[in-house]
């Protein structure tokens, strides 16, 4: 594999990761990243970040520290929410890439959640959350990390109350917002009413997405020099608002410690 | 002039168009191919004529399409009051003056079964044409109490007078099995959800006659091109050889003949566009012993 030239990641036809053309008008647009356990998708979502806060992504194909971003400044502001990883996770391995802790937040949605919320209602307990993302409008992008956790968390939340009072209202509050799901649970699901709800909002994410971005595990088996593969396929809403579109692709990535390296299909 | 009833592509483009009256336009879409292209065809043909106004009932759009004339933020709304909006950007039922609108709602999914017809009826105006979309692969929650109800889909197919099923057009790399499989699994094939696609066409005619066509869709282009005529609603197509040996006498036609039959232009289609109310249509002909001086026998 080492002979196999590498690529660069690009997800529009402009040969960018997030396209500037994204940020140029009032558009609220949502792109879906999935994932299964053994692949795991902190590495794209870094990489998403960087790309939105200063056009390009240094931890893709680059094991050096000297290209990161340590002297880079940004107009625009990452939001990060996690319900599967607390904030020094990500705020770790944001500070391996040298970005700036000014220029993102990590909100950590998990700890004590339980605790802390099990005697409020659905509306006003996702009503507290979505109030927690304190981000501009504009020049913003917000991740949230596995949302899908609080149909289990929530007793009796279902999916169209999640897109109602969590997910709508933070797709509003940014320029680009990043789901990032866990799909291997329910796959090959067979309807089980309590899968419903997850298979239920999994897909509408798909509709409301303009871009899906799986990872998942190679079909043959482990390899020593692949992790697994990335898809990018076009969503259910158009990007015709957009000058841009989206460009379909395939990759193999491996992933390092220092660094991702990808390479074509 | 082949009549609309017989030529799938006009019908199609007048029904896209608004011209066909048809009061309830479903779209049965999915991750595959979504409706999206569909709709923006539908927009590009109900817009020729200037001057349509188009509200946009949005359950899971963000952000007014540069199209709509009018957006509803629906989704945190309840239904009577999303109805009373629709109705305040429609002429009232009593306007005689005739305009064409269109209420596009984005998804129907979120509402339940037992307010499905009750929401539809809501918005319905003899002045516009409702055009709705229902994702067929987003699983239909239990209810409690309707174990015997009809699905969703059942329900919609039951009160629309067209019924657009959209599929993609599957690139060659992929077959419906492996197409399964990925979807099943959440992973979007690349080479769908792209501006040419397939339209399984339904149209409840008045009389009650469903017209059913299945077309390639190109929407870049504008362009209709019929696959193969599916029949009549129930899926029987009448062919030549069912008629054979039934009667003494022919009750088949002949190629030629059903030719001959296409070309007839019916003079109720003509009738039908006019666009300020009714009108007779009288053509003399060289028989006719016509007395200016007799009330009587004008025709108009």
């Amino acid at each position: 594999m080492s002979t196999v030239q590498r690529q660069d990641l690009t997800i529009f036809n402009d040969q960018t990761v997030l396209s500037r053309a994204l940020l140029s008008g009032t558009s609220h647009d949502m792109m879906l990243v999935s994932s299964t356990m053994s692949t795991q998708p902190v590495w794209l979502l870094n990489a998403l970040a960087e790309s939105f806060l200063f056009g390009k992504t240094t931890s893709i194909n680059s094991s050096s520290d000297n290209s990161r971003h340590s002297h880079e400044n940004s107009s625009r502001h990452v939001v990060i929410g996690s319900f599967i990883n607390d904030s020094k996770f990500y705020t770790n391995s944001l500070q391996r890439l040298k970005i700036h802790s000014t220029l993102y937040t990590v909100v950590d949605l998990m700890t004590d959640f339980v605790v802390k919320n099990h005697d409020k209602p659905r509306s006003k307990l996702l009503g507290l959350l979505v109030e927690r993302f304190t981000s501009p409008e504009m020049n913003s992008m917000i991740i949230i990390d596995q949302p899908e956790i609080l149909l289990s968390l929530i007793e009796g939340l279902t999916c169209d109350e999640l897109f109602k009072y969590f997910i709508s209202p933070l797709s509003k509050r940014c320029n680009i917002f990043v789901v990032s799901t866990s799909t291997e649970q329910f796959q090959d699901h067979d309807f089980e009413p309590e899968s419903t709800e997850f298979v239920r909002f999994i897909t509408k994410c798909l509709y409301k997405s303009i871009v899906q971005l799986s990872l998942n595990p190679l079909e043959t088996g482990r390899a020593k020099d692949v992790t697994g593969s990335l898809r990018i396929a076009r969503g259910g809403q158009l990007t015709n608002h957009l000058s841009v579109h989206v460009v379909e692709n395939e990759y193999l990535y491996l992933n390092e410690r220092e660094s991702i390296k990808l390479f074509y299909r | 002039m082949a009549s609309s009833a017989h030529n799938p592509s006009i019908l199609l483009k007048r029904v896209l168009s608004l011209t066909e009256p048809s009061s309830f336009i479903l779209c049965l879409d999915s991750v595959s191919q979504s409706s999206s292209y569909l709709i923006e065809e539908l927009v590009f043909n109900a817009n020729k004529s200037a001057g349509t106004n188009i509200i946009f009932v949005s359950f899971e759009t963000n952000d007014k399409p540069e199209y709509a004339s009018n957006f509803i933020d629906a989704e945190n709304m309840d239904l009577a009051k999303i109805g009373q909006l629709v109705k305040s950007y429609l002429p009232s039922s009593s306007e005689t003056r005739r305009s064409k609108n269109l209420v596009i709602v984005d998804s129907l999914n979120c509402i339940s079964r037992s307010h499905l017809t009750q929401f539809v009826s809501s918005i319905a105006s003899p002045h516009a044409t409702i055009v709705a979309t229902y994702h067929k692969d987003v699983p239909e929650v239990d209810e409690h109490g309707l174990e015997n109800y009809p699905s969703a889909v059942e329900l919609l197919k039951f009160i629309s007078t067209t019924i657009m099923n959209i599929n993609p057009i599957l690139p060659r790399s992929l077959d419906r099995e492996e197409l399964n499989i990925s979807l099943n699994r959440f992973r979007m094939p690349r080479g769908l959800n792209n501006p040419t696609f397939k339209l399984e066409f339904t149209n409840r005619r008045r009389s009650g006659r469903a017209l059913s066509y299945e077309f390639n869709v190109d929407t870049v282009n504008h362009n209709y091109s019929i696959v193969m005529e599916a029949g009549t609603e129930d899926g029987v197509v009448e062919t030549p050889e069912m008629l054979q040996d039934l009667a003494t006498f022919n009750l088949s036609t002949s190629a030629k003949q059903k030719e001959a039959k296409d070309q007839v232009a019916l003079p109720f289609l003509e009738a039908q566009s006019f666009s300020a109310g009714g009108a007779i249509v009288y053509e003399y002909e060289k028989d006719d012993d016509y007395d200016e001086e007799d009330p009587y026998e004008d025709p108009f």
